[in-house]
This record gives structure tokens, sequence and C-alpha cells, in this order.
């Protein structure tokens, strides 16, 4: 409320500036609606948007200037926006197999984005709330509202811990709540008035309504893993199939690690960096897969169970926290370089260029490396969830680590032995000139990317 | 008299949809399995429009589809007053032209388009390739002639009118016919044309702007009635045709019941705020009093004047008109000539002297009144101005006479302007 009070009281001050001249894509009369429905188990919540031009705003400025003096006060402005968003409230209908849900207006805002000519056009959001029973229903929703009025009007739909049925209707905006429309060739102003769904409980939460309105879960998900989450939830479980299962999400993993991205870089130049073996590498990787499949289930389950954490929200977080372990492990080699090198000066021991790896240091690395879960592998195991399968995603979780780190772990082990055929061919000269120098150098690029991965972090935040 | 114009480009626009959805029928490949649902003969606008998106989206190459498409953006933009559908149109239009070069249908298209956007010039240009392109399609000479009449060049005009009623006799050739002979001053002969159009009339749509186009010619000679009528059956065949609500609100008026008046036409200014509307309420308000609500809708008029400006559109001649009436005859004066440099049509002529008349130039007035009145037209608005400019020079006989005539074409013919009329008649001797 108090930011409703901020930007409304803002925007009322900027309509006295003149604004950068734009055309309303839509047209200067246009007025257009949005509904965004969120079917949660006990209730229906109603995003309602009203985007209106510049005419009609002008048209509807002496019933907000209820004083008529020419201004429109804070108070007037949040008058007619409760105003507005009651009487959307009464005009929206909704059904519920077959009875009239009531409808109440919770919270509303109002703003005047700046439009053609410095006038201004308006934008009311309201949200509207009605108390739905348990169990799985049917809604009929219709949105009246400037019916006969041209514009743009849409309507979304989305389960929230509920599953939708019955119904083509998008889940998303395709207006981004009715702040850009499409300028395709091939369609015509959107004009949806209606939409009926069945709706049954049991399903992934749906992110926070709000200005992002693309669902978190699915940014950076491929086309791959959205046909894995597809398999997973139509098949019935059996043995062969959860073999078959499994697989995919080890193949899936490793195909996430291949894809670009630092990870890699941070194994190899580290294993490689300390002439790691196989024992250790393989160290590496169960670490990985182990920090992984905690942090998505740890994730995962969270989001089930709560509404107000976003994942959108942890990433950063999480990117920080990876950032400044790999700072510190970066700066342990560096130190560790600089002594090995004081210490070759005064001896001239060629022998011993690289320091042993220590236990510590591989399971920091290992945990770096699956600290941040991959968004693909939550949708996979909230997808699980969603069909109450929470044991079988897990382990598909787990088995998706086990080929992240597996792929980690082997890209460092191919460049220690690549390193180790480099010495053995060139015994002489530059090459152990520049084997040598690959200690100092990766442990700088550890250093440097936990600085990246750091400030990521940090300007996500 | 513009709302005609413009309706009379719309309803040609509405059978050349018709003759569209016919030709996707025939286009229809028998092997086409993503084909779109046969479109009915009486399919409305938007479903035609529909039934070429869904074609369009399984067929991009299907190049008269897209012409076709464009030309009906070109027709929702103009039904519906939401201009993001010119941009459509012309990208439509561009592929068309792009995959089949010259083809007639994308160039009557074009033309059509244009010329919604007041460029009637290019309009014209347009206009003239689709008749080389297409010397025996009917629409081609339609939007042609259509140019021509903006342009001012009557006597091409109506050739081309005649020679596209002789390819074929329909709606929009007869609706054309009509118009070329109430620019003439043969009102019976528009009537009777216009009763044509209505029976060649093939869709409710279509329908409602035929029966429209008869109430405009009936309360411009002074039949409320009948006008009333027919306004009233355009409203039923299509309750959404925002003219026949503006009819229907201008017969209230007239009779002097300006509640229902003020009703009616805020609905049609909620729905469609063209300038023409708003002044009309405005004036209305006016009559009734209520100087408030009369100024909150000339508030109105400025914002869409200035949203014009912005925009890059041309001024509506409505709107200089009533910068002439309001106080702002310097500004009237600049935007009439600026369109009598582009174009010499009647109505710009008219407005033109009135122009000039609120600036004091009564001589040049009389001349470009006499050359809006130059076809014999029975406009009681243009005889009206032409009333007041004589009498500003002094010309008792020749006021009263032309005051009169305007009374006779129709004592109704403005809310604001008509008991001027009356009161001016009486003390210049009365009626001859």
């Amino acid at each position: 409320m108090k930011r409703f009070f901020a930007v409304s009281a803002l925007t009322v001050a900027m309509l006295a500036i003149a604004a950068p001249a734009h055309a309303h894509p839509l047209g200067n009369f246009t007025i257009n609606t949005y509904d965004g429905l969120r079917v949660s188990r006990d209730r229906l919540q109603i995003d309602h948007v009203i985007d209106m031009a510049e005419i009609p705003t002008f048209q509807h400025r002496a019933e907000i200037d209820a004083n008529h003096d020419g201004t429109i006060s804070f108070v007037e402005s949040s008058t007619y926006g409760t105003a507005t968003c009651a009487s959307a409230a009464r005009a929206l209908s909704a059904r519920v197999d077959g009875r009239a849900l009531a409808l109440t207006a919770q919270q509303s805002s109002l703003t005047f984005p700046p439009g053609a000519g410095g006038l201004p056009t308006m934008r009311v959001t309201c949200s509207i709330v009605g108390a739905l029973g348990t169990g799985a229903h049917r809604v009929e929703f219709s949105d009246p509202t400037f019916g006969d009025h041209i514009g743009w009007h849409e309507i979304t739909a989305i389960g929230d811990r509920t599953t939708l049925s019955g119904t083509d209707l998008p889940t998303q905006s395709v207006s981004a709540r009715l702040t850009r429309y499409p300028q395709d060739l091939l369609r015509s102003p959107l004009d949806m008035r209606s939409a009926s769904f069945s709706f049954s409980p049991g399903g992934s939460a749906a992110p926070v309504a709000g200005d992002s309105s693309a669902p978190p879960q699915t940014r950076g998900v491929d086309a791959l893993t959205r046909a894995f989450t597809a398999l997973v939830a139509s098949h019935r479980a059996s043995i062969p199939f959860a073999i078959v299962a499994v697989l995919i999400a080890i193949a899936l993993g490793a195909l996430h690690a291949l894809a670009p991205g630092h990870g890699k870089t941070v194994m190899a130049a580290y294993v490689v960096g300390r002439r790691g073996s196989f024992k250790q590498a393989a160290l590496i990787a169960s670490t990985v897969t182990l920090t992984h499949t905690a942090g998505v289930v740890l994730i995962g389950v969270t989001l089930t169970l709560s509404r107000a954490l976003a994942p959108e929200r942890i990433y950063p977080w999480l990117g920080l926290a990876s950032g400044c372990l790999l700072i510190g492990i970066g700066a342990t080699m560096v130190r560790a370089r600089i002594r090995a090198r004081s210490h070759l000066m005064h001896s001239h021991d060629h022998t011993h260029a690289s320091a042993p790896m220590s236990r510590r240091g591989l399971l920091a690395i290992g945990f770096v490396g699956g600290l941040v879960p991959s968004p693909s592998a939550l949708v996979v195991l909230l997808g699980a969830i969603a069909l109450g399968r929470l044991w079988f995603g897990i382990v598909l979780i787990a088995a998706y680590g086990a080929g992240m780190g597996a792929t980690l772990a082997g890209a460092g082990l191919l460049l220690v032995h690549a390193r180790a055929r480099l010495e053995r061919a060139h015994a002489r000269g530059w090459a152990v000139r520049s084997a040598a120098a690959i200690p100092i150098v990766a442990a700088c690029v550890v250093l440097l990317l936990g600085i990246a991965t750091a400030a990521r972090g940090i300007a996500q935040l | 008299m513009r709302t005609r114009r413009i309706a009379i480009v719309a309803g040609i626009s509405v059978a050349m949809l018709l003759v569209g959805g016919i030709g996707l029928l025939k286009n229809t490949k028998p092997d086409a399995t993503a084909a779109p649902a046969p479109v009915r003969l009486d399919a409305s606008p938007a479903e035609i429009v529909a039934a070429l998106q869904a074609r369009l989206a399984s067929f991009p190459k299907d190049w008269a589809s897209w012409a076709e498409l464009g030309l009906a953006y070109v027709q929702t933009a103009r039904r519906s007053g939401d201009p993001s559908f010119y941009p459509k149109a012309q990208g439509a239009l561009e592929r068309s032209l792009s995959l089949k070069p010259g083809n007639p249908a994308a160039l009557i298209g074009m033309s059509s388009l244009t010329a919604a956007r007041h460029d009637f010039g290019g309009a014209r240009a347009w206009g003239e390739q689709a008749v080389k392109a297409a010397p025996y399609n009917a629409s081609a000479y339609g939007v042609l002639g259509d140019a021509y009449v903006e342009l001012g060049t009557y006597q091409e005009a109506f050739r081309t009118f005649q020679r596209m009623i002789d390819l074929r006799p329909d709606l929009s050739s007869y609706a054309r016919a009509s118009y070329a002979r109430e620019l003439q001053g043969d009102v019976a002969g528009a009537v009777s044309d216009m009763e044509l159009a209505l029976q060649a009339a093939s869709s409710p749509s279509d329908a409602a702007f035929a029966d429209f186009q008869l109430g405009e010619l009936w309360f411009n000679s002074g039949h409320l009635d009948r006008a009333q009528t027919a306004y009233a059956r355009a409203a039923a065949q299509d309750p959404n045709y925002i003219p026949a609500r503006e009819g229907l609100a201008k017969i209230a008026a007239a009779q002097g019941r300006y509640a229902r008046a003020i009703s009616l036409y805020r609905w049609v200014v909620d729905h469609m705020p063209l300038p023409q509307y708003v002044i009309e309420l405005s004036d209305v308000y006016t009559a009734a009093g209520n100087t408030a609500d009369a100024a909150e809708q000339a508030a109105l008029l400025e914002v869409e004047e200035r949203l014009a400006r912005a925009n890059g559109v041309n001024l509506d001649l409505e709107a200089a008109t009533y910068d002439a009436d309001h106080g702002r005859a310097k500004a009237a004066l600049l935007a009439a000539r600026a369109e009598w440099a582009r174009r010499h049509s009647l109505l710009v002529a008219d407005s033109l002297a009135w122009a000039l008349y609120a600036n004091g130039k009564y001589a040049e007035a009389r001349t470009y009144s006499v050359r809006a009145l130059a076809l014999g037209t029975r406009n009681a608005t243009f005889w009206f101005h032409r009333g007041m400019i004589e009498r500003a020079l002094g010309h008792r006989i020749a006021a009263r006479d032309a005051l009169a005539r305007a009374l006779k074409i129709n004592p109704d013919f403005s809310i604001r302007w008509s008991p001027v009329a009356k009161t001016l008649v009486a003390s210049l001797g009365g009626i001859p």
C-alpha cells in the first residue's frame, strides 16, 4: 500500500511534466483489460488490469477529479482506484460449479503513464479475490467490463498448487500484462471475454503475481528438459521405465555441465593446477552430486510449501556464496603457488612443482560446483512433486547431479592427462616452462572466476 | 457529410471483403488439410479476418489472402476507429506485393489504405495502377473514383463510378452512384440508388451501412421521420454500428429531446470519439444550457487535436470549422488553406469559405462558397455559410435567399446554427 501511495503520488506529479511523445500502441482511444486468474486450493485470485489510452483517460478525468479543481490529488486518485476496483469486482463474474462466487477487491493502484502529445494514459491494477471450497471444481469466468469498447481483452489462468484442466487458456500474458502489445501481422487485438476450466488440488506452486510475469522455474529450461518432464509425467511408474528415466537424467546432467558456463573451467583449472588423480576427481564428482541434489530438493520443497519464496530471489544469493567460496579457494591456490615458487628458487628442486590436493579443497570445489541448482533440475523435481512422485523426483535429481559431477570432474582429469602427455613428449624447453606456469595460471583463473561469480550475484540481488 | 464519406468507403470495403471471402473459398485447394472452415457469405468482417489469419498461418505465401487480409484490416480500422490496424494493413499489403508484384487486389488495398490515412494523391496513384493492372475489376474503379472525389476532380470521379457500375452493379457501386447523385443535388436519385444498394446487401453489417446512408439522405433533406426509421433499422441490424446511434442522437437533438440526445451521444462519444461526434455533443450540451459539460467536450476536442498533431495526422476539417466557430479563426484559416493546397473538394472549399468569413475576408470567402456549391449540391450547411457571407458583404436579398434555402433543404441542419438562420431570415424580410 505504501508503494502504491508513492507510485501514484509520483505519477500524479508527472502529469505536470511534458512527456515524450509516443502514441499508444493500440490507438488513442482503446480501453484494454487483462485478467490473470490464479487458482489456489482455497481461493481464486484475479490480477485485473485496465489500460486506458489518452482519450478515454481524458474522458474519465472529470470522474477522477472529484472537486473539479483541474488537478488530480493523491486522495482523488486513490479514491478513484479503489472505486474502480470495487466496481470491477462486482462486474466480473466467476461461477464455481454453477454458483456465483463472491468477489472482493483487496488492493488497487492507479498510475498515469505518459502517452502521446504530453497527455497521460491510465493504468489501474486491482487484486480481486474469491474464496474457493476444497476439492475439484469447474469455474466459469467472464469479464464484461468495457465490453463494447474497442481494445485488447486478455485472460490467462494458472494453477497454484492446483492443476487446471479442460481449458486452452494461456498461462502467460502475451502482452506482458498490457505493457507490450504484440505487433504480429497475423494477430488481431485479443478479444477474450470469458473462460471456463476445471481445477483439482495438487500441482506446483505458481510464482508470485507481479510485474515479472514469466514463471521463474521455466527460465533457462531447454526443450530437452521439458520433454523429459513430460515423459516422466506421462508414464506409469515401472522398473524398466524408471531405469531409462534415470539414465536420461544422467545424460541431461552431463549435457547441462557441457553447456557453456564457468563450472567446468573451475573444476578443470583446479584439478589441473593440483595434478589430481582419478580418486580425487571421483570425490569432487560425488560432492557435486550431493550438494546439487540437496540444494534442488531444498529449494523445490520450500517452493512447494511457500509461495513467498521466489527462486529468482535465491539464485543471486547462491551465486554470491559460490563466488566467495571460489575467491577463497583461488586465493589459497595463489598463495600456495607463490610459496612453492619461492621455495623452488632456493632449493632448485624441479621434482614437485605441484602441491598435493587437500581433501578440504576438493570438498570445497565440489560444493561450489553443486551449489547453484540447475533450473532444469528444479523443473524436473517440481514436475515430480506435482505428480505426487517426490521420491522418484529426488532419484532423478541425484542422477542428474551425478551426470553433472562426472562431466565436470572428467573434464578436469582429461586436462591432467593432456598436461602429463605434454610434459612427457617435450621433456625440455618451452613445454616444461609453460607446464610449470600452469598451476599459477590455474590459480588465477579460479580467483578471477570467483570474483566474476560474486559480482554477478551482487548485481542480481 | 464526412461520416457519410467514411461510411461509403467502409461499406465498399465490406462488399470487397465479401468478394474476398468467396475468393477464399475458391482458392482453397482440395489437398489443403489445414484450410480454414469455409467462410459464410454473410460472415462478419471479424470472422473473415480470423479465417484469413488462420489460412495465412498455414499458407504464408498465399499472396491473394495477404491482399484480402490487408483490405480487411483497413476496413476494421475504419469501422472500429482503431488505428493500430493501419500498420498491420500496410504490412499485409506489402507482403502481398512482394510475393506477387503488381497484383490488383493488393494495389486496391493500398489505395484504400492511403485514402484512410488522408493521403488522397497517393490513393489516386495506387488506384490508377490498380485500374491499369485489372481493367475489368470493379473495385479498382471504386477506389480510384473515391480518390478523385476527395481530390475534387468530380468529372473523372463520376466517369470512373459509371465504369464501375457497368462492370458490377452491387452494393458498393450503387452506394457510390448514390453519392455522385447527391453531390449533384439529385436527392431522389441518390435515395433510389441507395435503396438498390440496400437490396444488394448480403450481410447485416452491409444492410446497416446502406440503411444508415438512407437515413443520412433523409435527414439532410429534412425528413426526420424517415431518417429515424432508417437509422433505427441500421441500429437493429448491427447494434455496435456507431454511426447508426449517432443518427438517432442527431434526430433526438433536432426534435429538442436533449436528455435523450445527450445519453445517446455520450454512448457514441464513449465508443468512438470522432471530432465530429464530440462537436455535436458539445452543441447539444450548449443548447440544453449545460455549459460546463459543453466545455468538457470542447476540452476533449482540444486533446484530440493535440493527439492528431503528436501523431502527425492532419486536423480534420470538422475541427477547422469548429475552430472558426470558437474564436480560433486564424488557426482555422491556416488549416483550411493548407488543405486547399492539397485538394479542391467541395467540403474543403466550404471549410475555407467559412474560415475566411471568420477572419473577415468576406469577398474571398464568397468565391470559395460559390465553388463549394458549384455542383448544385443540396447541402444546408453550405447554403447557411453562403448566406452568412452574403449578409456580411451587405447583399441582403442574396443572404435571405441563401439562408431560406438552407432551412428549406433541412430546417434542422444544425442544433447550433438552425435557430440563427431562422432569426436572420425573419430579420431580413422573411421567407421569399
